[in-house]
This record gives structure tokens, C-alpha cells and sequence, in this order.
């Protein structure tokens, strides 16, 4: 490994133990890199035997979630539609549910475009709102539904950009933080899949 | 050619305007527009009092000649509205040099004849948008300045007129390489005006094959520094 490697590995790991003490505080959840179940990476598409959400939770739980191969969704307005509902994130939150029923599918090569537009959302106009503003103006669901998304993304992907948006969000969101969100979950699936990818990168 | 430094700040245009006036057969204007995190008037304000210290500073009479020849001009509206366009298009500028802080609309572009150079602060097309010194460092890979002509994209202008590698090992820090990088500008806007001199001007592809980088986090911006270090 080289200099560069090895600094790189060691600031993610001390980030790991960080996230690891965070994440008891805010779930009293013990997440246990050693113990994570691997992921099979979709060379195709998974389909799904239950609900976008039901699957990330088991997902983020370590829990099985079943990977058979099938066909993708013929949508081909898909990406039109995710680009139109910038400004509609319940919206956006019916069209990435409904799409990624199995979650892991956000990594399938075919899903390049969905990824950029997600991470580059939020590390532009989103990043920038809260910045500026408050976390509180961002609907909350929506947010915490993409952050998971990419976060499953970035433990398939040598692209630093999706890690490093995780680390950027992880310092950005206060740790006093208590979403409005139906799904107030979704926080706690994120630190998961957070600690998941920083463990695969380290 | 007549050429148009576009700036928020008298400041970081008279620095570009002094580089660029040295070399001869250009007609070189100062165009501020205003700052979107300041109201006009109070970046105005701000400006003239940049203009005055910058002519008491160093006993020089420039920056005041430039206001009272007409060279320094002062917009009130954004960039694209169609009253600072005009303005713009009754100068009948060849050249706009980028300085200022916003992306620009394809009218604004529309009013140089040639366009508007952009001195970016990283190897294109391998490193478009934010924090590209650092992310060039992370992963190793050279550090350099890219002169384009810019579209209304992040950086995505196609036509390239200058890269080159630029060594920062004796920058002791993030910002100040950075820094470093930025100040070229006085000398790469000069050196991509005589290559457009030229009659027949080559230029190189940005082919929008590399990757949109986006701010970096504490933790990476730590590994960089601690990479600068060592």
C-alpha cells in the first residue's frame, strides 16, 4: 500500500470508530463491521419479493434480503421523470421507492445517470440550502431516502466522490438532529450503510 | 482584440488588467458586475474604495485613468440581463476573461465574439467543478490549469486553449496552493491571448469525459493537507 493509500485508510478508519460511537448514541444500535453480511454486487437486476423501504431496513439491519436476478423496469421516462421532480421531493420519494424496490439495484451498471443526478443534488442545491438555511427546509424522508441510496452505492463503488458525500453529510447534519420524517429510521439505516462503506473503502 | 475582464471585485481584475494591457494590440476593459452575495450598491462602493487604494497604494494614477478613459465599467444588473448584455455588446469585445463567481447564460457568452476564457484551476477533462486541487491530490494524479472557452455548463466548454501541469510542492498547505494556482491566472490569460493571436489558433477537446467533482468533506480535506505535508 502506498503513503497516500495508507493515509487515506487511516482517516476512514478513524471515521469508522466515530460513526460507530455516534451510531449507538442515536439508536443504541452496535454495528460491527466483521459481522456485516456480504452484498452481491447487480450485474442485472434484483427483483424484489417486498417494498423499497421494508428492504432497507432488513438491508441496514444485516438482515437477508433475497437477490434473484430478473428484468429491469421498462420505464424509459424514469430519469425524465426523477430530473422533473427536483422541486417535488414526495414526488421523487414515490419515484426512487417504486424503481428500487430492491435497494441494491441502485448500484447496477445501468443506473450510472440516476446516481450521478442523486449525488450531485446533494452536494449542490441541497448542500447549499442547508448551508445557507436550515436542514428543516429539506423534506426530510426524501433526503434521508437518497443518503441511503448512495451510501449503498458508495461500498460497490471506487469513486471516492460517493464516499466522500457521506463523510461531507455525516459532518453537515447536526448530531442534535430529529427529522420530521415519516421514516425517522432511515437516519439510523444511513449510519449503517455509512459504517458499511467506510469499513469496504478501509 | 478588444477584451473584457469579467469581476465582481476591482481587485482581482486590475490584477488580470495589468498582466494583459503589457501585451501589445489588446484594447483591455474592466467590466464589474455585481456580487450576488452583496447589494450593488454596496459592492460598488466597495470597488471604488479598492480603486482609490490601489492608486494611493502604489502612486499609481492607472486605476483612476481606467475610470475616467471609460475602460472601467460597472454594471448594475446581473450579467444576463438584457441591459447589462447591451452594454456589453456596444463595447464589441473579441475576449471576455472570467473572474467572477457565477455561471453564465448563453446571451452574456453570445456578446464576445470569440467568447469567454475561463482560467481553471485543474486538468480537464479528468477534473471538472468544486475543490479539484484537492481531489487531484487525493488521488494522485498531477495538479494543473486548464484555459477554456467556457458554455453555460460546469465546466463543460469544449474548446481548450492551454493545459499544463503546474508543480505546488512548495506550497505548505491546501489554500496555499490554491492560492498559488488562482494568481496564474496573470500569466495564463496573457499566454492563451497570444495563442488566439495567432491566425490559425489549435485548439484541444474537453470532452466531457472525466467527472464532476463536488466540495470536499473536513475528513478528505485533512488527508490532502496531511498528503501536502508529506
Amino acid at each position: 500500500m502506498s503513503t497516500r493509500q495508507q493515509i487515506i485508510v487511516n482517516a476512514l478508519r478513524q471515521r469508522y470508530d466515530e460513526v460507530c460511537k455516534s451510531a449507538s448514541q442515536v439508536a443504541a444500535i452496535a454495528l460491527d463491521a466483521q459481522r456485516f453480511r456480504p452484498w452481491s454486487p447487480p450485474n442485472v437486476w434484483f427483483a424484489s419479493f417486498s417494498d423499497a423501504l421494508s428492504a432497507i431496513r432488513a438491508l441496514s439491519a444485516n438482515e437477508q434480503v433475497e437477490c434473484v436476478e430478473s428484468a429491469r423496469p421498462d420505464r424509459p421516462s424514469f430519469f425524465d421523470d426523477l430530473q422533473a421532480s427536483v422541486r417535488d421531493p414526495q414526488r421523487r420519494f414515490e419515484l426512487l421507492t417504486t424503481r428500487y424496490l430492491h435497494p441494491l439495484n441502485i448500484a447496477a451498471s445501468t443506473e450510472e445517470k440516476v446516481r450521478e443526478h442523486l449525488v450531485e443534488r446533494l452536494m449542490v442545491a441541497d448542500r447549499a440550502r442547508i448551508e445557507q438555511h436550515s436542514v428543516d427546509l429539506l423534506n426530510a424522508d426524501d433526503l434521508l431516502l437518497r443518503l441511503n441510496l448512495i451510501a449503498i452505492y458508495a461500498s460497490f463503488s471506487t469513486d471516492l466522490r460517493y464516499l466522500d458525500a457521506l463523510n461531507y453529510y455525516y459532518e453537515l447534519l447536526p448530531t442534535d438532529w430529529h427529522p420530521k420524517a415519516t421514516h425517522n429510521w432511515l437516519r439510523v439505516s444511513f449510519l449503517s450503510f455509512y459504517v458499511r462503506a467506510l469499513a469496504v473503502h478501509s | 482584440m478588444r477584451i473584457g475582464i469579467l469581476a465582481h471585485s476591482f481587485s482581482s481584475a486590475f490584477a488580470i488588467y495589468q498582466a494583459v494591457e503589457q501585451v501589445p494590440g489588446h484594447d483591455v476593459f474592466i467590466i464589474l458586475g455585481p456580487s450576488p452575495h452583496r447589494s450593488t450598491l454596496t459592492n460598488h462602493l466597495a470597488n471604488l474604495t479598492r480603486l482609490g487604494s490601489a492608486s494611493l497604494k502604489g502612486f499609481d494614477s492607472k486605476p483612476l485613468q481606467l475610470l475616467t478613459s471609460g475602460r472601467l465599467i460597472f454594471l448594475r444588473h446581473a450579467l444576463h440581463d438584457e441591459r447589462s448584455v447591451a452594454t456589453l455588446k456596444s463595447l464589441k469585445l473579441d475576449v471576455g476573461l472570467h473572474k467572477t463567481g457565477v455561471i453564465y447564460r448563453d446571451v452574456t457568452i453570445d456578446a464576445f465574439s470569440l467568447g469567454i476564457l475561463n482560467h481553471h484551476i485543474g486538468i480537464l477533462p479528468a477534473y471538472r467543478g468544486r475543490s479539484v486541487v484537492e481531489w487531484s491530490i487525493l488521488q494522485g494524479d498531477p495538479v494543473g490549469i486548464t484555459v477554456f472557452f467556457i458554455d453555460t455548463g460546469i465546466d463543460t466548454g469544449s474548446r481548450v486553449l492551454i493545459t499544463e501541469e503546474v508543480d505546488i510542492s512548495g506550497c505548505r498547505s491546501v489554500t496555499e496552493a490554491k492560492q498559488y494556482l488562482f494568481d496564474l491566472d496573470r500569466v495564463f490569460f496573457p499566454k492563451a491571448l497570444a495563442l488566439l493571436s495567432d491566425s490559425k489558433p489549435t485548439f484541444g477537446v474537453n470532452d466531457g469525459s472525466g467527472r464532476r467533482y463536488f466540495v470536499m468533506s473536513k475528513l478528505f480535506q485533512g488527508v490532502v493537507d496531511r498528503l501536502l505535508e508529506d
